[in-house]
């Protein structure tokens, strides 16, 4: 179950290197990039811009914009590019930056739940879709049936709430309890485990 | 060693769900827990309680 999805209008990408790199990107139909060299040093910045800007345009364009669009009336109509604006704001010899406007807004995430459907259409609790897609285990553990609480069970519980004695119960799961949760001690199938807690640790060893 | 997080407990009757989530908030670990129907047996409501310990809800915990 999905219950937010994040969506963008506008994307402000920078890239930044200290070598030489070069970097290509199309949204919806693909168009043919042109290349310049920013770095160079010999010319004026504004024509820099211009010009890139003007590759810009021609790649997002049906036609390039500086084509003799006189010659060719009449002839098939231009196709529909679909896609996004993008327009240069800044470049130096290490870094570039585009600021890209979409027609549409563009989702680039989502926050979403998984419910396994269990017999007769009952959904069971709920796990990150996030974690289940990275493979993060978020459910603590396999689940087991209960088995209600038994004598043993009902000592522990109260001599549990006791200052120190949850303490010495973990201790004591740690050495002779393989380890296991104090809720998973009390009301898993551990009844002999239950059984040894409480003459070691209430009743006291003989 | 540390002891493992608790487990999720399946068929727990509605009375005894309030125990069964104060013994699994022992371990701090715990930052969720999800209790959902199971089903009702002879009158009395079961459930199936599950601890977490990130945000089932999301992506952070």
């Amino acid at each position: 179950m999905i219950n937010r999805v994040y969506l963008v209008k506008t994307v402000d990408v920078s890239l930044f290197s200290n070598r030489a790199t070069s970097a290509a990107g199309s949204a919806g139909v693909p168009q043919p990039v042109q290349l310049l060299n920013i770095a160079n040093a010999n010319t004026d910045a504004a024509k820099q811009f211009e010009a890139i800007n003007q590759i810009l345009a021609n790649a997002g364009s049906p036609a390039p914009a500086n084509a003799a669009a006189a010659g060719d009336a009449g002839a098939m109509p231009p196709p529909v590019a679909v896609g996004g604006s993008v327009k240069l704001a800044m470049a130096t010899s290490r870094s570039v930056s585009f600021v890209e406007t979409f027609r549409r807004p563009l989702v680039i995430g989502y926050l979403a739940s998984d419910y396994a459907i269990l017999k007769g259409g009952m959904l069971a609790a709920p796990t990150s879709t996030f974690n289940m897609l990275e493979g993060r285990a978020v459910i603590t553990g396999k689940a087991i049936p209960y088995q209600g609480c038994d004598a043993d069970c009902a000592r522990i519980r109260p001599w549990l709430k006791q200052a120190g004695n949850q303490a010495k119960l973990e201790s004591w799961l740690e050495a002779k309890g393989g380890a296991i949760s104090i809720a998973d001690l009390l009301t898993g199938d551990h009844a002999d485990l239950r059984r040894n807690a409480v003459k070691d640790l209430i009743e006291g060893p003989n | 060693m540390a002891l493992q997080p608790p487990s999720p407990q399946t068929n727990v009757p509605r009375d005894d769900a309030g125990d069964v989530v104060d013994a699994m908030l022992l371990d701090t670990r715990v930052r969720w827990i999800a209790i959902v129907f199971n089903a009702t047996v002879n009158g009395v409501d079961q459930f199936t309680v599950t601890p977490y310990i990130s945000d089932p809800t999301s992506s952070g915990g």
